[in-house]
């Protein structure tokens, strides 16, 4: 009987143990990061397919990295709610305003810019990130 | 104290269980799914506040749809071309949880008093799972 009771107080001190564990993963993940800043570039149109393609597909992620912003968004899949949606359309997001204009700025990126200019009808935008 | 060293194992051995478990619910998500609402023009800005004080534009209520807000703002600033008088944009674990809050009655009802009070579009694109 005692060694009865000893497995469930070993038990329930196990369980106890996960329970606590769980709690401590979880509140890491829901830490949320400070708002940060977002890139967005809207393109309607890609009126020139083979310079969009060939010269700025492949420059576009490096300096995107070096300033340490994430694509969040990168796609040609939308789904309409209402009104037209783009043709394309990115989000890239920055851990400060700082770091977004930094990237914007930079010669690397004032290139692809360029590009994106000429090969597309398009627009783009900073915002900062909202604490909700 | 033998006692004692048992319980303090098993005591760590549930931790360490309870964090991988939850761990890994945590990396099984879907790629995350964003909605974007980008605002031209407020055609009938008097008429256009019934949504931002609408209690189904709260970040309480997009809580509850399983969203959070990205960005919401209305200074946004110009790198090329013209911005949006104002730009929206919500996050979701799923394309499914982005369909239901666009599905949801009171989220329904704001849609349509912003496309009445304001230039407007709104569209849905799946995310990276970064």
């Amino acid at each position: 009987m005692n060694t009865m009771n000893q497995r469930i107080a070993l038990g329930l001190t196990l369980l106890a143990g996960a329970a606590l564990g769980a709690a401590a993963v979880n509140g890491l993940n829901a830490q949320t990061k400070a708002p940060g800043a977002y890139a967005v570039i809207d393109i309607s149109e890609i009126t020139d397919s083979e310079t969009f393609t060939k010269q700025l597909l492949p420059k576009a992620t490096p300096p995107v990295t070096a300033f340490g912003g994430q694509f969040i968004v990168r796609t040609e899949n939308t789904v309409a709610i209402n009104g037209t949606p783009p043709k394309r359309f990115v989000v890239i997001a920055f851990d400060s305003m700082e770091k977004a204009k930094a990237w914007e700025t930079s010669p690397a990126q004032k290139e692809i810019d360029a590009i994106r200019a000429k090969s597309t009808k398009s627009r783009a935008f900073i915002a900062d990130g909202t604490v909700n | 104290m033998r006692t004692h060293l048992i319980v303090t194992i098993a005591m760590a051995a549930g931790f360490g269980l309870g964090a991988v478990t939850i761990h890994g619910l945590h990396a099984q998500t879907k790629p995350p799914t964003y909605v974007v609402i980008d605002i031209t023009e407020m055609t009938n800005p008097d008429g256009f506040k019934a949504v931002t004080t609408s209690p189904a534009a709260s970040p309480a209520r997009l809580t509850a749809l399983s969203g959070r807000y990205l960005i919401r703002t209305e200074t946004a600033t110009a790198l090329d071309g013209v911005p949006p008088k104002r730009f929206v944009l919500l996050a979701f674990d799923s394309k499914e949880k982005a369909q239901a809050w666009n599905d949801a009655s009171d989220i329904k009802e704001i849609n349509a008093i912003r496309a009445k009070t304001t230039k407007s579009s709104a569209f849905i694109v799946e995310g990276f799972a970064n």
